[in-house]
């Protein structure tokens, strides 16, 4: 089931009634979030439910063992880190190894051929597994005590708002949550209303616009102009953001509605001064998790700045190749540890602020800061978007060509990029705010007027649902 | 929470009041789909000779130059089943009706909408838009079609607002006697021999495509029944191809064609069946893409010959 559903739109306030009205001891509520997730969950494929129910059926069990023999913790704690990546590693790269491994094998002259198999992807299973880890991790760390409720740790491993594309969380934020008895608040579940609808504009209008265009530019880039080919950049880069930051925000918001706050998964990421503040706020949950349990553990930036960028190359390759078996996400991946080179030999880009706190515009360094960044990172983007590595190259040599100075606009280019604009100046008054349309308990302004606001929610839902055209799914399912 | 699920009823009603109002203005709009019905409705008592099918007679049948008291009533990616659907609701009520023209080729016994994909939504959009216009349900007829808003990909809000400025054939994409306005010659792009390149043609069938085989059977066999009885000649035309798609059209497609044809002739051995697919008449500037000519060359070319068959057995 997607959120820009009419499924959704039913199942929804079913849930929600349910859940607050009847079911009202959290270990009820707990079964039904349970319940109602793998009910969204298996809308897409139900024979993938075993999948999840297993990984939350060995989560649970080493989390147990874990507490009862903690000599053995580790080992305990290992077997569970690779079972879950085992099923990840089968579902998700098997033939990009075996492929991969033969290709190697024939360039050395040996000919072999590759056993692939015809493996359909569970969706969301790189989130759910991440999140699955890092319960038994935190359990055998101590910073977490093992959970003895099955329905807690399942309704954890597959709470329905985040199961497919994140926020990845970890269990030492959510499960206490679940644990935990909830009240309703109206004022969370109005903001998770707003949230909810800012994130399906975002969705439905923003990047399903952009799509459509940096589809077709992709389908036949040899023969379009440099400068489309650049535009075709930009809106991929906005379309990947409006897709999976939405996606966050719809999660977000519908997690509010249940009581529950999840972790804020996108911090206006376009308008970072530096690549390093980008990471920061781009895919936060992910690069959380990346820095707790890999970057950390190797050590970190505590060692030599040899070992830290070492360190950082890890790190963002494995980010990359976490996105899927294609060896454009290992590039990307590189592409921004190499960024980051320059940022850690010269100790820059840090910046813990927002971008011009307390005033309304930024100032002309920082506009050529984040102009900068962006740059950096649509280059980025065409390459995370690339089939393969033979169409990038197509791609990037057409862009870098003498028609990237033939300036042209189609219709729909300029739609997209108004819309584009649309997000990025409501993201920009908000973006000190948790989420945009946070109007926050006293609102100042033109908002402060109730009719102001209910305007807004009003024109914004009815413009999303006519102007959407084109039902696509969210870009970061297939990861 | 009592006043949060009023905030939230409150909401709901005043997106529903907006969307039924939107759906309402809709119907206001002028659209092939309404424009092609209406005329028939108003003709009915001197059309003698109807184009029914889709796109491929839509694309290319200039009824200003068939004679007078024509109409081309084809749609695109209109299925047999609203074919004999508009056929039952007139046939009776149109007393000089001499000759109805329908498209016949070699993968239309395959071809509807009740077996392909649910969600789809082109074909939800056609379903949609028959029911809402033609007044049709399709054969599960599902009462939700109804709403553009939820089924239709047509540009809806492009078409309500557009209304307000834009000439009636912008809305309708037709001509007045029926022939498509956007497959011209000069729009069809530089691509135009490998747009709609048949994929299924020199495929195995698949179930859905057994389904349909199915329904059209029966489908045909009471669209030639119908004409049988109201004593209506029916004629049905293989459109040309360009090679780029007769290269992907096998030999037992072809066969297969033949075949449903002269079960249909063993209902009504009145049928006639005029196969143009490797007419070498039709040159590269005739085509609109690989398996539609242009309303512009095309048309000029093709309805003459038509005209000359019907009038061949006046």
């Amino acid at each position: 089931m997607v959120f820009n559903s009419i499924q959704f739109l039913v199942f929804l306030p079913i849930v929600f009634l349910l859940y607050w009205l009847v079911f009202k001891p959290v270990k009820w509520q707990n079964a039904l979030i349970v319940v109602a997730s793998y009910v969204f969950y298996g809308w897409w494929d139900w024979r993938f439910l075993t999948l999840i129910a297993f990984t939350s059926i060995c989560t649970y069990a080493s989390g147990v063992m874990i507490e009862r023999h903690r000599e053995q913790g580790k080992l305990i704690s290992a077997v569970n880190i690779v079972v879950n990546l085992l099923i990840l590693g089968f579902f998700k790269y098997f033939n990009f190894f075996t492929e991969s491994f033969a290709d190697a094998m024939s360039s050395l002259g040996w000919h072999c051929d590759a056993p692939t198999l015809n493996i359909v992807l569970p969706v969301g299973i790189s989130f759910y597994t991440f999140q699955a880890l890092s319960y038994s991790i935190d359990v055998y760390r101590k910073k977490l005590d093992a959970s003895h409720s099955l329905i807690d740790v399942m309704a954890f491993i597959s709470f329905f708002p985040q199961l497919v594309a994140g926020p990845i969380e970890r269990a030492t934020k959510l499960l206490p949550q679940i644990q935990q008895p909830r009240t309703f608040s109206p004022k969370e579940a109005t903001d998770g209303m707003r949230q909810m609808l800012w994130g399906l504009f975002k969705k439905m209008i923003v990047a399903d616009t952009c799509g459509m265009i940096v589809d077709r530019l992709w389908e036949d880039a040899a023969s379009q102009t440099g400068f489309a080919l650049m535009l075709g950049g930009v809106l991929f880069a906005f379309q990947i953001y409006a897709d999976f930051s939405g996606y966050s925000d719809i999660a977000i918001g519908c997690a509010r509605l249940f009581g529950i706050d999840l972790t804020t998964n996108f911090k206006v990421p376009y308008f970072s001064r530096s690549m390093r503040e980008f990471w920061r706020r781009w895919h936060i949950t992910l690069m959380n998790w990346f820095t707790e349990y890999v970057y950390f553990p190797l050590g970190g930036s505590r060692g030599s700045k040899g070992k830290t960028l070492l360190n950082t190359f890890i790190l963002f390759a494995l980010s990359g190749l976490w996105h899927g078996a294609n060896w454009n996400y290992v590039v990307w991946g590189l592409y921004n540890a190499v960024l980051f080179v320059p940022l850690i030999v010269f100790n820059s880009g840090r910046y813990r602020d927002t971008v011009a706190s307390g005033r309304m515009l930024p100032s002309l360094k920082e506009v050529g800061l984040i102009l900068m960044t962006f740059v950096m990172t649509v280059l980025g983007m065409i390459i995370f978007r690339a089939p393969s590595m033979a169409e990038l190259g197509v791609y990037l040599s057409t862009m870098f060509s003498s028609s990237l100075l033939k300036v042209g606009f189609g219709y729909e280019i300029k739609v997209a990029l108004v819309y584009s604009a649309v997000m990025l100046i409501v993201e920009w008054i908000y973006r000190e705010k948790r989420f945009a349309l946070d109007f926050g308990d006293s609102p100042t302004g033109i908002v402060r007027h109730r009719w102001v606001r209910w305007t807004i929610y009003v024109v914004l839902f009815v413009f999303t649902v006519l102007m959407s055209g084109l039902h696509s799914n969210f870009i970061y399912f297939q990861f | 929470m009592k006043q949060f699920l009023k905030k939230i009823l409150m909401f709901s009603v005043i997106v529903m009041v907006i969307f039924v109002a939107y759906e309402l203005l809709l119907l206001l709009v002028p659209n092939e789909f309404s424009y092609k019905k209406n005329y028939i409705e108003k003709h009915k008592d001197e059309l003698r000779i109807l184009v029914l099918g889709n796109s491929h007679l839509a694309d290319c049948i200039d009824c200003s130059l068939l004679g007078e008291d024509a109409f081309n009533a084809a749609q695109p990616g209109r299925s047999s089943y609203y074919d004999l659907r508009l056929l039952k609701e007139f046939i009776g009520q149109m007393p000089k009706l001499e000759c109805v023209v329908m498209p016949y080729s070699y993968d239309y016994q395959y071809w509807g909408h009740l077996h392909e994909e649910k969600h789809e939504p082109k074909f939800n959009t056609y379903r949609c838009m028959n029911l809402k216009y033609m007044g049709y349900t399709y054969l599960d007829g599902e009462w939700w079609h109804w709403s553009e808003i939820l089924n239709s990909n047509y540009d809806h809000c492009g078409r309500l607002f557009g209304s307000l400025y834009k000439p009636l054939t912008d809305l309708t994409m037709c001509d007045s006697l029926g022939i498509e306005l956007d497959a011209s010659y000069d729009t069809r792009g530089d691509d135009w021999m490998t747009k709609q390149l048949p994929e299924t043609a020199s495929l195995p069938d698949s179930t859905e495509q057994r389904l349909n085989y199915q329904d059209n059977v029966k489908i045909y066999s009471e669209i030639v029944t119908i004409a049988r009885d109201h004593k209506i000649r029916l004629i049905f035309l293989a459109m040309p191809i360009y090679k780029t798609a007769r290269e992907r059209v096998n030999q037992q497609r072809l066969d297969e064609m033949n075949e449903f044809i002269a079960m249909l002739r063993r209902i009504n051995p009145d049928i006639e069946f005029y196969n143009f697919i490797d007419d070498s008449r039709f040159v590269e500037q005739d085509y609109y893409n690989s398996i539609h000519l242009n309303n512009t060359y095309g048309a000029r070319k093709f309805t003459p010959l038509l005209r000359e068959i019907i009038e061949r057995k006046r």
